[in-house]
Parts: C-alpha cells; structure tokens; sequence
C-alpha cells in the first residue's frame, strides 16, 4: 500500500530506524520538505506506513513509535481545526515543539558523525596502552564476567566514589544511627529476590543519609564473607554486579 | 654571553631528552604538568614549548612518531601513514567500533554534561538503558553524581578515557554547535536572525 501512493526507489519498511525521530529526519530528507514547514498529513501517512510494517523483531521499541505516530496524528488534527485569523501572528504553529526536538536531535546526529571520523583518525595512530584506550566489543559484554570476582579494593573504589558523589552533609552531633546492619542487609536480599540481581548503586537508596549508605556496605561486606552473595564486575574499574548465591 | 648561551642550550637540549624519555615510557598520556613536576626546575609552559620542539624535531627528521595532545596530556604516537604496519602488529582485526547508538548517546552526553538518563531518552526519543550501562562498562561515560529532586536521578558525564579513545585533547576539541553544518540549521539561523531584529524595534514583516 505505501508503494501504490508513492513511487520510492527504496522500500522504507526494509530499512531499519532505531528509534520515531530517526524516521523522521529520514522522511524530512528524503521527501526534501522544508523542516519549518513540514507538510504532516503527507510524513504523518508514511510514518504509519512504516510502523505498520515493523517487524516483531523491532516490537521493542514500538511503544516509542506509536508515542510519536499519536503525536503526529495530534498535530495533524490541529493543523485541520479553522484557525481564527486575527491570532495568527501569536498562534503557536502546532508542529514548531517537534522540529525543535527534530531538529535537536540531528544536531546530536552530527556531533556523532564527527565523533565517529576521530574514531577513525585514532585508529591510525599508535601508542603504548593502545590496546586498553581501544578494547572492548561492539557494544561491549552487557553482562559482566561472571567469573570475575570483585576484590575488596573494587568495592571501596565504587563506595568511595558513591559516598563522593553524595551531596556533603556535615554532621556536628553524634547520633544513634537508626538503622541496623540487619535492616540493610533484609533491604538488599528482598531486592535481589525481586529482580535477581542488583548494580552496586542500586542498593544505595537516594537521600539517604551517609550513614545509611555506610551501614549498606558495612551489610554488602557481611552478606559476601557469609558467601550470601556473589559480587561480580566485567571488567576492572566496571560496573560491580550483585547477585543470590543460588544462581548459577 | 655565548659561554651561557651554550650552557642553555645544553640545558634545554637535557631537558628535552628528559621529556622525551617520560613520554616514551609512560602508558597514557602525560601532561604538561606531571612532567614539569618531575623535571622540578621547568614550568608547565616551558614542557609544553620542549615538546613542541621535540615534534619538530620529528617532523624535520622524518622520524615514526608524532607526538599529540590526547585528554589533557601529551603522548607519542606513531605517523597515520605507517598505520597500515603497525596495525598488523596487533594482530588482524581492529578493534570493533562503537555503533550509531553509542555514538549519539555520547555526543549528547558530552554537550549535557552532567545529564540524566531521562533527558539523554528525550532527546534520541528511544530508550538508552542498555546503550549507556555499555558506556559506562567501557568507561566511556561516568556516574558524575546524582541531580536534585524526586528520585535524585543519576547523572552521566564523559571520562578521560572518552577523550583517549576518541583521541581527543579536550571536549573543547569537539565543534561547538554553531561550527556544525546541521542539516536544518540555515533556516533556524534566520529565523532567530529574524526575532532578533523585531527584538531591535524594528517594524516586524516592514
């Protein structure tokens, strides 16, 4: 049906977008509109087109693509709606939000490109440590090493820069700390049962007091020497993981 | 007076064999400072001014190696023009690139720095959860704090390391927006010329 109403060399479904305002800048392109004056009924319909088409392995992001499908429909309507002509001049055009954000976003497109020509450059050029400034996979392992143990001196690396991190809070009076390391501990196997597994920031709830996240880590430290808990990182400075003993 | 002129340059000429030594022998790259701190009696500008003398020495003598402004520091590479050898060295393969996600995910990190997950989702209109738990497992992007209000979201910022996989000196190497040939972007300057000039008081469409 998209081939009936026009005549594209290239069949739209076939290409792969990853996300509504990449089709978009590619529909703006290719039917070479102006960008002020997007005719919307016309993009709205081949956008449509083309989220009809998805393919389920695309499913994933649908949702973002049916957000901006409905956006579209939305300004389509309002583009119909007779417009008193007295208020022209401060009638807000109902399409001007999205090509700023259209338009932003390509922007960020080209930052990209050019950031993708010094990844080209650099790889021309060879130094010492030329390896550790290049490795990692194609969007890298997006599970750590299971068989990397984080050592202790991990730990108190990501906790120091956790506790940096934390906005600065003077304490001038001694106070009982009002939570127990059992507490904390109960806190971090309810969330490891609920989601199998944790980031090591994760277990550091924002706006808790220092103390609190201290007596986290105090718990974390305890749970791993009980063997309760497995603490893995992918790589060395990585992401720390937490999971269950159990899971294998 | 030529006896303390070549007493300088004696001077010099050691100092630079000092900076060269450093640069070769370090693992990333140095900067001006780390070195004057190690050479004790040269200021930061004067290594700057040494190592601009060693490149030109290299350039003049045709020698392997340049030596360029990487994250903040100094370190010799290789010509581009020997790349195709070297690279064989390490074996075949390079190594894998980063894809478009990626990419665009760092640009908008490394203009919003500090940013949060939400606004860098805002922006690419997809989500970023992945993409980014891979930048920063690839060091690439940092936990740089959290923003204040509800749920005190985390916030992302680049690393050093950003700057030496890119080969960057600094973000202010990156172009600034208004450097880029953005797509759309004639039409926009216009019209913000355009609002600027009603701005000024002059008669708006005269």
């Amino acid at each position: 049906m998209a081939g009936e109403s026009t005549g594209h060399s290239v069949r739209l479904e076939s290409l792969d977008f990853e996300g509504p305002l990449e089709l978009l800048v590619y529909l703006v392109q290719k039917n070479e509109v102006d960008i002020w004056d997007i005719p919307i009924a016309l993009i709205a319909e081949q956008f449509m087109a083309y989220v009809q088409a998805m393919t389920p392995e695309r499913l994933e992001s649908a949702g973002e693509f049916l957000l901006m499908a409905a956006t579209l429909l939305r300004i389509k309507s309002s583009m119909l709606l007779p417009r008193p002509e007295i208020d022209e001049e401060e009638l807000e055009d109902p399409r001007r939000e999205l090509v700023l954000k259209i338009i932003e976003y390509q922007q960020f497109r080209e930052i990209a490109d050019h950031l993708r020509e010094h990844e080209s450059d650099r790889r021309l050029v060879f130094s010492k440590g030329y390896r550790e400034a290049m490795e990692g996979g194609e969007d890298g392992p997006a599970e750590p090493d299971p068989e990397r143990r984080a050592s202790l001196s991990d730990l108190l690396r990501a906790f120091a820069e956790l506790m940096r991190d934390q906005a600065r809070e003077r304490l001038h009076r001694l106070e009982p700390i009002p939570v127990t390391i059992e507490e904390k501990a109960a806190f971090v196997r309810e969330l490891l049962a609920r989601q199998g597994r944790a980031t090591f920031e994760e277990l550091f709830v924002p706006g808790e007091p220092r103390t609190h996240w201290i007596v986290t880590f105090v718990a974390l430290l305890e749970m791993a020497r009980e063997g309760e808990i497995r603490l893995r990182q992918g790589e060395t400075f990585g992401q720390i993981h937490v999971y269950p003993r159990e899971v294998a | 007076m030529g006896e303390r002129d070549e007493l300088f340059d004696q001077d010099a000429g050691r100092r630079k064999t000092i900076v060269e030594a450093l640069l070769f022998a370090a693992e990333e790259p140095l900067s001006a400072r780390r070195i004057a701190g190690i050479l004790d009696d040269a200021t930061p500008s004067l290594v700057v001014d040494l190592i601009a003398d060693l490149d030109a020495d290299y350039l003049r003598e045709g020698r392997a190696f340049r030596i360029r402004e990487i994250a903040g520091g100094y370190q010799i590479v290789t010509r581009p023009d020997l790349a195709e050898w070297v690279a064989s060295l390490h074996g075949p393969g390079s190594p894998p690139r980063l894809s478009q996600a990626a990419l665009e995910t760092l640009a908008i990190v490394a203009y919003k720095q500090p940013v949060t997950r939400a606004e860098l989702e805002s922006i690419r209109g997809v989500g970023v959860d992945g993409v980014l738990r891979t930048l920063v497992e690839r060091e690439l992007v940092r936990i740089a704090g959290r923003a204040e209000g509800i749920g005190r979201p985390l916030l992302y910022g680049t690393t050093d390391h950003f700057l030496e996989y890119f080969g960057l000196p600094g973000l202010d190497a990156l172009p600034r927006p208004d450097e880029l040939e953005v797509l759309f972007a004639d039409r926009e300057r216009q019209t913000e010329l355009e609002l600027e000039d009603e701005e000024a008081g002059g008669e708006p469409g005269a």
